[in-house]
């Protein structure tokens, strides 16, 4: 049955990675060097060593994920110890510094694995959260689906548009050949809305357009009498106008351009929610390769100038 | 007019079978002439729908002829031919239809229709019938706008065209036609059965959904003219006698795809007898294809060989027997190499008889009929203790004892119910059946010989043979009722109780039991599966899923109540019916089945009370059903919570096999948080089976579904596979580094998708050679192997980084529900 990498074997790698961070915090306690806790003493190498293969083992994740005639373990497996013991580094990395930090090359590869995994956890997140929320927002289309739809939506738009007025159909055109969901970087990460939207100005100037037009057909003839006759000549002139087939068409081309609009919204949010879900890792990535640069630097200097 | 030329043989009919005639007289030195009334080769081939893909049945049969024939185009096959006969110098002449043949062996006269006169000393007509098509038989049925066959459908626009009849062509003419023409079809029947499958549900569903109007159980009045009609008018007008009454329709063409008979007439004035006055009678012919007149041989679709392949080598054998070297039959040699295993066999024909006295359900088979079973068959001498098949494998074979004995252990745990098989007695009818995994593991006995025969052998025969499928439900129903129902009593003793059983057909979302019904019967699924609604505030909720082995109907018959539920088959099902009185006699007679009952009613009643908590559960079923999962073995589902949209097992589907990915993750239907991608469900009786020319379609034993490379890449699979999930593609076993890839931009990154350029040719090449490297670029049908050649199993599950990707066989749909109630309380 599913089984989620959180929950990957009953929690067996969050079990393991808390173990590692108890014998670490243990060892810790139990430890009296001579000196100031230190990445020098005997504890602070066995940490350091720990550490540093976690971090190159951690990394190893991205060719593991690509080997997929491998066949001896799920990558949801790998995954799920990638999370914990990446978790369980901040206990041991921060233990093996003996809490001493300066403006040095040792400190900077720390700060960088705690970019790495901050970065991480912010991923970790949004794979908890956004899976979900982009079913939710999908309802049962796929992208090509929703493209496809609102291609749809357009022509019936615009032939609507073309029965009713030439201006109502330029301003559909101009929304139509501005469809909206080519977006920025900025635009697909925020999904927010588009300043000029020529869908969000089309449909203002269809709402003026319709209150004008319902204005001029019902009362423009209706004179002020009194008497039954003359209610009996308002109610149907309303009947009339009512009826009239453009306000149909316009009634039916506002509802399309709503449709549009809603579905519209929805596919910037899909590409919103599949960018989130992809974008942290152009992030996570770089770093860590940055992060095993320095760890090397970290360790040759370290042995260097010992 | 004088006599002009004097040959040994005239073959009348440029066709198959006379073409493979002439060429092997050609090949022999014999003088001969082949006459041809249309002005090219192979007349009914050239008239077949353009792009046509001609099949090459049976496919077990060699081809013994000069000329070359494999499955293909209409086109390919055409200029194989005309190549051939060039190469041979063909002695042929065209346009040359022959009026009359009069004379006697070694003094035959040959008259054309424009008078000239040939002797011969031997004919051979392999005319074929479809020189003599059948018309409609009505007033006006030589018209100009009416025609007897379609050559190319894209000639023809914005016309009102009626096709009349119900076979292949016409449903193929009609399909072809629709896509820019207005469309009736006229079946003189109620219903389409006498054409292929495919065909009955392609035309089915045009007509559902309005692309082709069809005339039911109609048959044509007369056909007129329509008097002054412009070029673009319709020419005539089609009176029909409809079951409403007389209907008439204006049209600008009728096509009658009616079939062809053979030319009684000219048959009769050649002198030849026909065994009786039916209009599709043959003449009879000997062994070596002789007629009731010594010297006139008559071969291929005249003498009732309908196939390409088999009317080919009797061109050549005719001419074999003609020049007094007759030859065995092609298939002498194969079925001699099967045979010659028996002992005290000397030959071929000896051992069909003692193969057909030794199998009790051979014996109702022809002569012919048995030789291809044969062919499709295998003789096995396993060792005694030898296991044939081990329970829940997914192989398919069906096998016969022959000698010795077979075991059948159905529990291996209780040894009690070892079934000791003997002489004539078969087994794997189950899997045969039920398309699910084996119910038993079977063993060698003692000198034990087994014929093992194909899946598809044996659905072909039981098709064609009623008397076969008869005895094998006959023993599946026996079995099934020890099985599922009387554990430990020897199949025997059920015999009188199976004999009282009936088998039901039940097609997809057929009702098997309404509610409300009275509860008159027992059913045990045998095929397929189904689903239990019952109606609840207002709405039909599913409350249950019952796969194959399913008991359908014990809780109202053990309660005496009118069955609250309504039973729907969710695919085509087959179920084991006993009469209420014959449950009741079974269970008199053994109290072990009160005991299968009462668990079986527990089950039930657990299973609702959980469906009846979580209703949402009930329509995750009913929405699986409809995606075919109960006709699946083995499905992949995603949870949609927990997929992140990496494509990772995409990637993995084209990395582990030649860089196509056999699944599709977006598209596909989803519900409630369940997705189910676009990929094989490795369905129990596989649609894609269906028509596979070469035969390259297959189940493993662990029941995955697999095309070997043996593919032609003609398509059917992919047309008969209801869920999408076959595609056509280009293979390229190619492994790139992630290393060079990553640091040196060397090659594509792992699994990416092979470029799909089928006509690729290099820059030097010629315009119209095929250079090698494109012919290894032909599409070949590509699906989900469930990974069966990766070690550690489907690779896109393993290569789901979150856990959403796993793979569920429907009898572990329950868990499924039972975990999703869990987390949904």
């Amino acid at each position: 049955m599913h089984e989620s990498f959180f929950r990957y074997q009953n929690f067996y790698w969050l079990k393991v990675a808390l173990g590692l961070c108890a014998i670490s915090i243990g060892l810790y306690a139990w430890h009296s060097p001579q000196v100031v806790p230190n990445g020098g003493t005997w504890l602070g190498y066995t940490l350091g060593t720990i550490a540093a293969a976690l971090i190159v083992w951690l990394a190893w994740f991205g060719v593991r994920k690509r080997n997929y005639r491998s066949s001896s373990t799920m990558v949801s497996g790998w995954l799920s110890a990638h999370v914990y013991l990446g978790l369980a580094l901040i206990v041991v990395a921060t233990l093996h510094t003996g809490f001493q930090f300066d403006w040095n090359i040792h400190t900077f590869a720390y700060v960088l694995m705690m970019v790495v995994i901050v970065s991480g956890l912010y991923g970790v997140s949004l794979y908890a959260l956004l899976p979900s929320r982009l079913a939710n927002n999908r309802k049962r289309l796929t992208r090509e689906q929703m493209l496809h739809e609102i291609r749809d939506l357009d022509e019936a738009a615009l032939n609507l548009a073309d029965q009713i007025d030439p201006r109502v159909h330029d301003v559909i055109l101009r929304s139509v050949e501005k469809p909206g969901v080519t977006l920025t970087f900025w635009q697909q990460l925020t999904a927010g809305k588009l300043g000029k939207d020529p869908l969000e100005s089309a449909e203002r100037f269809l709402k003026g357009y319709q209150n004008d037009f319902v204005d001029k057909t019902l009362f423009l003839d209706a004179q002020p009498q009194s008497g039954a006759q003359a209610t009996m000549m308002y109610i149907s002139n309303v009947m009339a106008g009512l009826e009239a087939e453009k306000v149909d068409k316009l009634r039916a081309l506002m509802e399309t351009v709503g449709r549009k609009k809603s579905l519209l919204k929805r596919t910037r949010r899909d590409i919103q929610l599949k960018a989130l879900l992809q974008l942290w890792l152009f992030f996570h990535v770089p770093v860590s390769m940055a992060l095993l640069a320095t760890l090397l630097i970290h360790i040759i200097s370290v042995f260097l100038y010992w | 007019m004088p006599v002009t030329d004097q040959f040994n043989i005239v073959i009348v009919g440029a066709g198959p079978a006379g073409l493979s005639a002439a060429g092997r007289a050609a090949e022999l030195g014999i003088t001969y002439l082949l006459l041809e009334s249309a002005p090219h080769l192979a007349n009914t081939i050239h008239s077949y729908q353009k792009g046509k893909y001609v099949m090459a049945e049976p496919s077990t049969l060699p081809l013994r002829s000069p000329y070359q024939f494999s499955a293909g185009t209409r086109e390919s096959i055409l200029d194989d031919w005309q190549q051939s006969s060039d190469q041979l110098k063909l002695n042929i002449r065209y346009s040359a239809a022959v009026a009359a043949i009069e004379g006697q062996q070694g003094r035959f006269i040959v008259s054309l229709h424009n008078g000239e006169q040939i002797a011969a000393e031997n004919v051979v007509l392999a005319m074929g019938m479809q020189g003599n098509l059948r018309k409609l038989g009505t007033q006006g049925e030589d018209l100009p706008f009416v025609q007897y066959q379609l050559l190319d459908p894209d000639e023809y626009e914005d016309e009102t065209i009626v096709i009349v009849g119900a076979g292949d062509s016409a449903i193929e003419n009609a399909l072809a036609l629709s896509e820019q023409n207005s469309v009736y079809i006229v079946n003189r029947r109620d219903e389409f059965a006498r054409a292929k499958e495919r065909n009955i549900q392609l035309i089915t569903n045009a007509i559902e959904d309005g692309t082709i109007h069809c005339f039911y159980s109609s048959t044509i009045n007369r056909v007129e003219s329509l008097p002054q009609a412009g070029t673009n008018d319709e020419h005539g007008l089609l009176v029909l006698n409809t079951a409403e009454g007389e209907t008439t329709l204006e049209v600008h063409r009728i096509i009658a795809r009616l079939g062809a008979i053979p030319p009684r007439k000219f048959l009769e004035a050649c002198g030849i007898q026909l065994p009786s006055a039916d209009p599709s009678a043959v003449p009879a012919v000997d062994q070596y294809y002789q007629s009731n007149i010594p010297g006139l041989y008559v071969i291929g679709e005249l003498n009732g060989a309908p196939l390409i392949k088999p009317s080919m080598n009797q061109g050549y054998e005719v001419i074999h027997a003609i020049n007094g070297n007759p030859v065995d039959p092609v298939d002498e040699e194969l079925l001699w190499e099967k045979l010659k295993q028996l002992s005290g066999v000397s030959n071929v024909a000896q051992g069909l008889d003692l193969l057909q006295q030794g199998i009790g359900f051979l014996r109702s088979l022809t002569h012919l009929q048995m030789r291809e079973f044969i062919l499709d068959s295998d003789l096995v001498f396993p060792s005694p203790d030898t296991v044939i098949y081990q329970k829940n494998d997914y192989s398919d074979e069906f096998y016969s004892v022959f000698s010795g004995d077979a075991n059948l252990l159905a529990n291996v745990d209780a040894p009690y119910q070892i079934m000791s098989l003997q002489p004539s007695e078969f087994f794997g009818e189950w899997s045969l059946i039920s398309g699910r995994r084996r119910a038993e593991t079977a063993t060698a006995g003692n000198n034990c010989v087994l014929l093992k025969t194909s899946r598809r052998a044996m659905r072909k025969l039981m098709l064609s043979l009623p008397i076969v499928q008869q005895e094998i439900d006959r023993i599946v129903v026996q079995r099934a009722l020890q099985h599922f129902l009387v554990p430990g009593v020897p199949p025997e003793l059920l015999e009188p109780y199976a004999e009282r059983a009936t088998i039901e057909h039940f097609k997809l979302d057929d009702v098997i039991v309404h509610a409300g019904d009275a509860p008159d019967a027992f059913r045990l699924i045998r095929c397929g599966s189904a689903m239990v609604k019952r109606h609840l505030s207002g709405k039909d909720v599913v409350v249950s899923f019952l796969p194959v082995g399913s008991y359908i109907g014990e809780v109202p018959l053990l309660s005496e109540k009118p069955s609250r539920e309504t039973v729907v088959a969710t695919v085509n099902t087959e179920t084991i019916r006993l009469d209420r009185d014959l449950l009741i006699e079974l269970m008199e007679q053994f109290p072990a089945v009160r005991g299968r009952l009462d668990i079986s009613v527990q089950e039930t009643l657990r299973k609702e009370i959980q469906f009846t908590n979580h209703p949402e559960a009930g329509d995750l079923v009913a929405f699986m059903m409809d995606q075919g999962i109960g006709e699946g073995t083995d499905v992949l589902l995603i949870d949609e919570s927990l997929c992140v949209h990496c494509d990772n097992c995409e990637t993995a589907c084209a990395d582990t096999h030649g860089g196509v990915s056999r699944l599709d993750r977006e598209a596909g239907p989803s519900y409630a948080y369940l997705h189910i991608p676009t990929s094989c469900r490795h369905c129990e009786h596989p649609h894609c089976m269906t028509d596979c020319p070469p035969d390259a379609i297959h189940r493993a034993p662990n029941g995955e579904v697999y095309i070997e490379d043996s593919c032609i890449g003609c398509g059917n699979c992919q047309q008969h596979c209801p869920y999408g999930v076959i595609q056509m593609g280009v293979v390229e076993e190619k492994k790139n580094s992630l290393f060079s890839w990553l640091l040196f931009g060397k090659g594509d990154a792992p699994g990416s998708s092979v470029q799909q350029s089928p006509n690729h040719k290099t820059d030097d090449a010629d315009e119209d050679t095929v250079t090698t490297s494109s012919i290894a670029q032909i599409k070949k049908a590509v699906k989900c192997d469930m990974c069966m050649d990766v070690q550690g199993g489907s690779a896109c599950v393993r290569a789901c980084p979150t856990g959403a990707a796993i793979r569920l066989a429907p009898e572990k749909m329950v868990d499924l529900l039972r975990e999703r109630n869990r987390r949904a309380s």
